[in-house]
């Protein structure tokens, strides 16, 4: 299992701060989480497209969303733009 | 900013802050924002109307989240929105307040001063705020702001300003463009009139922000433009739309990594652009700010031209700061900033100052005291 802390529209959208998935990459996440918005919100602004937008932390670190999962890794998606 | 270690924590000790979560946009945004207000017809909508004492008013911006949080180790985000109240009420800056107190708290901590501020105590804050406005006991002193004070008690180092301005929450070590632009910024340390590279170093796009490579002359077209957004009645905020959505959308995307990649290469073709920029006689399909402009006003305007209007706008002010004895010795950082790596197993996490203000220099035609030359001032119909 992995813990998936979400930012952003997807958290202020479905109330979902973070959850915990079973998945070996990241890619795998997506639709996974896909689920988890359309269960917690059925009419979600949360599309495909956003998640696959969002940067990819696993334990503090930029990555891809081909990097591999370990189990009890720490994976943050974050909005793609901030500022102010 | 917590994921690029950008985020301004115990007064630029450190890039992230570990209870960041407690007083980030999105707890604002879930447990105390009541609406999104702004300008009539706009659709960012950009400032946070919240709740303090019962009554709704206006909420933190990014910058007062940042330095009231991390930077003094506060975790307590209703405090953040009382503060910010109160020093809005007070007529005061909320960078410039928040980072003097950061300043105040380590020179206690490090026993250069004992004023009883200490990082993470957030008890007594409200009447500090009081006692500035109203130059009374420490507020006296701390009206001064962080220049003055640490000429007086020391620690010149982790005094974060520039010009006596205070720095803002972005983290140079980790975005050194963003660095050079507070350093030259002819306003002092700000985020704003400094150019604004942190939407090129992690903001917006993601290119490598140690390298100075490029960011001098992305420095001095952004200032310009950004001169010109100002001094016509544009909202800055909106100046984000420069980017064409898809690279802001598709961060992990081919074009976008492939953008990144480019633009520390991209050095040149921008020296050429700005130098001559009146022969860019048309609009930019992504720069919506030029046909505005000409919409409102009936001024023809092309791209070349606006940001022809803000070089010769921040060459002026340099060329008054100049007579007012500002030159290259001003454009300078905390030495935090420049010679204290933020990673002490990364010597390159520190803002190559000395290199990128040699090459922002002569970019903008100043000499090596950071003088704009006669032939600049001539080109600019600044002097006859
Ligand atoms: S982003 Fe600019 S135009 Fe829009 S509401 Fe804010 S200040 Fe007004």
């Amino acid at each position: 299992m992995v813990k998936v802390k979400l930012f952003g529209l997807f958290r202020l959208d479905t109330g979902i701060k973070e959850i915990e998935l079973k998945a070996s990459t990241v890619k795998e996440l997506y639709p996974l989480l896909l689920d988890a918005a359309k269960k917690a919100k059925p009419d979600t602004k949360v599309t495909s497209k956003d998640i696959d937008g969002c940067i990819v932390v696993i334990n503090g670190v930029q990555s891809k969303k081909t990097s591999k999962l370990n189990d009890g890794d720490e994976i943050m998606l974050m909005s793609p733009v901030c500022g102010g | 900013m917590q994921m690029r270690k950008m985020l301004s924590t115990k007064n630029y000790n450190y890039g992230q802050y570990e209870d960041f979560e407690k007083v980030n946009g999105e707890t604002l945004a879930e447990g105390y924002n009541i609406v999104n207000k702004g300008c009539l017809t706009c659709p960012i909508k950009c400032a946070r109307t919240v709740r303090v004492n019962g009554e709704a008013v206006k909420g933190p911006e990014l910058e007062t989240l940042g330095l009231l949080g991390g930077g003094i180790l506060n975790n307590n985000l209703q405090k953040i929105l009382d503060w910010n109240n109160e020093i809005d009420e007070l007529g005061m800056d909320t960078i410039s307040a928040s980072s003097t107190l950061a300043y105040a708290m380590e020179a206690n901590e490090k026993g250069l001063w004992n004023n009883g501020l200490e990082f993470g105590k957030i008890d007594n804050i409200s009447q500090i705020w009081e006692d500035i406005a109203h130059r009374r006991g420490i507020g006296d002193e701390l009206a001064e702001g962080s220049k003055r004070l640490s000429e007086k008690y020391g620690g010149k180092e982790f005094a974060i300003q520039s010009k006596g301005l205070e720095l803002a929450a972005y983290e140079p070590r980790r975005a050194v463009g963003q660095g050079l632009g507070y350093a030259v910024s002819n306003r002092g340390g700000c985020h704003l009139n400094g150019g604004y590279m942190v939407i090129l170093e992690g903001l917006g796009l993601n290119t490598d922000s140690q390298t100075p490579k490029g960011k001098a002359d992305f420095t001095m077209m952004f200032q310009d433009l950004m001169e010109t957004i100002s001094a016509s009645g544009q909202c800055l905020f909106t100046s984000y739309a420069f980017f064409p959505g898809f690279l802001i959308t598709r961060p992990n995307g081919g074009i976008t990594t492939t953008a990144n990649k480019l633009i520390p290469h991209l050095g040149g073709v921008i020296r050429v652009m700005n130098r001559f920029s009146p022969a860019i006689a048309m609009h930019l399909p992504v720069f919506h700010h030029t046909k505005m402009f000409k919409y409102a006003l009936g001024m023809p305007m092309t791209f070349g031209k606006y940001l022809r209007i803000g070089e010769r706008g921040y060459t002026l002010e340099r060329y008054v700061s100049m007579r007012f004895g500002v030159s290259a010795k001003d454009d300078t950082l905390p030495k935090r900033l420049t010679h204290t790596p933020q990673d002490a197993n990364d010597p390159k996490t520190v803002v190559p100052l000395e290199k990128m203000k040699k090459v922002y220099y002569k970019a903008r035609g100043w000499d090596k005291d950071g003088k704009p030359t006669n032939s600049t001032l001539r080109r600019l119909q600044i002097v006859k």
